[in-house]
């Protein structure tokens, strides 16, 4: 139908064209500039070699001149060499760390969420409504004002089990785990829903146990929602500040965001081009998981919305 | 669908029991490997007397061998790991956390009674009215600082430690006329040698070598050379369950009600320890005059704040797939590629990005415009900016969910709809719009869950600010999370209890607001279908 449409679109006399079509490329282009206007910012201030928040554009530009500056015409690595070399910001570690926890985070998660999203979609049992309705209920608790029991824990951790106790990343995974089947398990459930139970029974007629549907049916045919719920978790890491600010609160052995966050946190000391290098970089990781999870991720989501 | 549906008669009944012998095999090591690290736990705990943890770990050995060697629930085989996980970090926090909100815990109230008792014992130290005073030489052996002990009045020399005095036998006392210098095998510290090593000069402050458990009297250096009898300022009396102050012989009862020693006067002695108070951080929210004229406004910016921005992402979401929900449009995967790249950037790190562009003086929004605004400054300006920047930071999900639902609506539903005019326009409003709102109201719901705790995006943007007075007083863009997190984990006063009982509150209106979504989520469905 798209190939019958085209031609009399190209036909079209100018003020119908735009009255139909053009304004809908007028606005997509206005969005377009307002969706990658930070992000053009930070990477021309990363790579503007200065520390200060206006080293991305002298002073002297003014006005829509200073649109110009989003196009960056002098590339200088200055603020990446200066965070790679920096002892008092370990980048790398923060970098090494996020990374370790985000991955063991999204594919325990995913395990732990699918498993249970099977079990409340496949499974009929007494309590499946009760435990549906609690685990919706949980995951409204603010967990951010659980710290100080996160902390008393984690203290306790320290003498017990020294290797998950507070200041250890492992230590502030688990609790990251511990949200893990709040999160996903609705999505993952609503996802199942939609997959025939025809396919279950004409496997379990064929002998197949319940383990297999499990394995070999509904995670296969779940893979777009398993995407979601990988990138989802993954990023979630990327963007915490406040629990791993108390697990792990010194900047020797940090995470991404608490270790940018501190460049920035003090009024006195700002390390904006830092920051702005060290963004960028961070940014990578979610890139490359991004793009690779891009068209599944389109997918899921969206037949999430429609089927959830 | 097809392949998996041939894949699977494929398989005879045969090849499932052999498979059933390699999971059998590898349920039990699975099991066992379980076994041995609850074990060990188990046992870490039980030497550490943490007895919430030890049944905690005899429930999970129980639980993991019952579920996956008997075969009989199913459903909890599936369910178990996660729950374990639960059981710790959600509901144990949770359970903390509801207990604390009726209690005073938080800045002078983080003991229990006993801790207390000690704390204010040791904090306040008094002479012994009349006591002896003996001549001491602080020794060293192996880095450890003892204090060798002689009185004056029987020569007998002994050696202190915070275990006790123990007498040393004459012959290893070393001594310079009448003077003891020192004693075998220790090293003899003086004034330079002391105070210039920190390690020594702590261990020696430390240092109150108990004179009589009975009388609680104890030595204390009152130079290098001299020590006094001291006992605690305070003595307990578990008979009458008070303090008596030794100088005044003033009595501080204890006062089960707020946690502390309280004078007739009125006269708290601090620390006090941790106790029930009931209902009070709840009805203070709304009682004491200071806390209420930051709780009631934060309240109501919260309200607006999380349904604001749901409505706003989704707007623009919903706006943006409809412009581009058009087949003569060309360009269309660019624009779509363009518009969801805000999310998948860290969105932490671009809420600082933000930060730094409308920054009043330096920003790079302000430089374009040419105008100084107070952006993140204004009271009425930085709510403004919080929801704006996390319309960037949402718009692009709501963009993707809105489409896909668009292209999931059946093609004759749609037709109608997308025919240009008035005609067009009420098909929409009366059939599609419905059907989007069908497919996108649990994620409204779940949307406006998350933020109406949002802490970061606001912290990081405006640290909840501008402030009106100090920050114990609410900010202009403080959401209750962000408010309650500066009352409970600042450096001054911690009011633990008081947040613990918000975040009861946040919970219980998040949700009711959620159960009332949801619940109008399957009106709609019902409308729909």
């Amino acid at each position: 139908m798209t190939t019958s449409d085209e031609p009399k679109a190209e036909k079209m006399p100018f003020g119908r064209w735009m009255r139909l079509v053009g304004w809908r490329h007028i606005v997509a282009i206005i969005m377009c500039v307002w969706a990658l206007f930070p992000v053009l910012y930070v990477v021309a201030l990363a790579f503007s070699g200065g520390k200060t928040l206006t080293a991305a554009c002298p002073p002297d530009r003014s006005g829509l001149a200073a649109l110009t500056c989003l196009i960056p015409t002098t590339i200088s690595l200055d603020n990446f060499t200066a965070l790679l070399a920096s002892d008092q910001y370990p980048f790398p570690i923060w970098f090494r760390n996020t990374v370790i926890i985000a991955t063991v985070n999204a594919a325990t998660a995913l395990v732990l969420s699918a498993a249970a999203a099977f079990a409340f979609s496949r499974l009929r049992f007494r309590g499946r409504r009760l435990g549906l309705l609690s685990l919706m209920l949980i995951q409204m608790f603010p967990g951010v004002l659980a710290i100080t029991a996160i902390y008393v824990l984690l203290t306790k951790f320290l003498t017990v089990f020294p290797p998950i106790g507070l200041g250890s990343i492992w230590g502030l995974l688990l609790v990251y785990l511990g949200g893990a089947l709040g999160v996903n398990t609705f999505l993952m459930k609503g996802y199942f829903d939609t997959i025939p139970v025809d396919i279950d029974e004409s496997a379990r007629i064929d002998g197949a146990q319940t383990s297999r549907i499990f394995f070999e049916l509904i995670l296969r045919l779940a893979m777009p929602i398993l995407v979601v719920s990988f990138f989802v978790s993954f990023q979630s890491i990327f963007n915490e500040l406040p629990i791993a600010q108390v697990v792990l609160p010194d900047a020797q052995n940090t995470t991404l965001a608490v270790g940018l966050n501190s460049l920035v946190a003090n009024p006195l000391i700002q390390e904006w081009g830092m920051m702005a290098a060290g963004g960028v970089m961070a940014a990578i990781p979610l890139a490359i998981v991004f793009i690779v999870t891009q068209r599944s991720l389109v997918r899921g989501l969206t037949a999430g919305a429609v089927k959830g | 669908m097809s392949d998996v549906g041939v894949a699977v008669p494929g398989r005879g009944a045969q090849a499932s029991r052999s498979d059933s012998a390699t999971s059998l095999i590898l349920r039990f090591v699975l099991v066992g490997l379980a076994d041995a690290l609850l074990i060990l736990l188990l046992a870490r705990t039980v030497t550490d007397g943490w007895w919430l943890a030890s049944a905690f770990f005899i429930f999970a050995l129980i639980a993991v061998n019952v579920t996956y060697l008997s075969g009989r629930f199913l459903p909890l085989k599936y369910l178990l790991p996660g729950i374990l996980f639960l059981i710790v970090f959600q509901l144990y926090t949770m359970g903390y956390t509801a207990f604390s909100s009726f209690t005073n815990y938080g800045t002078g109230h983080f003991l229990s009674k006993d801790g207390a008792i000690t704390a204010i014992q040791q904090s306040t130290v008094v002479p012994v009215e009349g006591g002896q005073t003996y001549t001491v030489v602080p020794v060293v052996k192996d880095g450890t600082v003892a204090m060798l002990v002689v009185d004056q009045s029987t020569g007998k020399v002994s050696i202190g430690t915070n275990d006790g005095l123990t007498e040393v036998a004459d012959a290893d006392v070393q001594r310079n006329g009448d003077k003891v210098t020192g004693i075998n095998g220790f090293e003899s510290l003086n004034l330079g040698s002391l105070t210039g090593n920190a390690d020594y000069k702590a261990q020696w402050d430390g240092l109150h070598p108990p004179l009589d458990p009975a009388s609680g009297k104890y030595l204390r250096a009152l130079s290098v050379t001299k020590a006094a009898e001291a006992q605690p300022g305070f003595v307990y009396n578990p008979a009458t369950d008070s303090m008596t102050e030794v100088a005044t012989g003033t009595e501080f009862p204890a006062d089960p009600k707020v946690g502390n020693f309280v004078s007739a006067e009125g006269k708290a002695l601090f620390p006090g320890w941790t106790v029930t108070v009931g209902l009070s951080n709840f009805t203070d929210l709304l009682a004491d005059p200071t806390l209420r004229a930051a709780f009631l406004p934060i309240t109501a910016w919260n309200f607006i704040f999380a349904f604001g921005t749901t409505i706003l992402n989704f707007s623009l979401g919903l706006m943006l797939a409809l412009v581009l929900n058009d087949r003569r449009m060309r360009g269309q995967g660019i624009y779509r590629v363009l518009l969801i790249i805000p999310y998948g950037l860290p969105g932490l790190l671009m809420t600082l990005v933000w930060k730094a562009m409308l920054n009043t003086d330096f920003g790079l929004m302000n430089q374009i415009i040419g105008v100084p605004i107070p952006w993140l400054t204004d009271p009425i300006l930085a709510k403004f900016s919080v929801l704006i920047v996390n319309l960037w930071l949402g718009f692009p999900y709501f963009f993707l969910v809105c489409s896909g639902a668009l292209t999931a609506i059946p093609e004759d539903k749609k037709e109608a709809a997308f025919v240009d005019g008035a005609s067009g326009r009420y098909a929409f409003r009366t059939v599609v719009l419905p059907l989007l709102l069908v497919a996108t109201a649990p994620l409204l719901v779940t949307t406006f869950a998350f933020n109406f705790n949002n802490y970061s995006l606001i912290q990081l943007l405006t640290g909840g600010g501008p402030f009106a007075g100090t920050f114990t007083d609410g900010g202009a863009t403080d959401l209750l999370i962000n408010f309650t997190y500066r009352r409970a984990f600042n450096e001054t006063f911690q009011q633990l209890g008081l947040a613990s009982a918000i975040a009861m509150l946040i919970f219980v209106v998040v949700g009711t607001v959620s159960a009332w979504g949801f619940r109008l989520t399957r009106r709609l469905e019902e409308i729909g279908s």
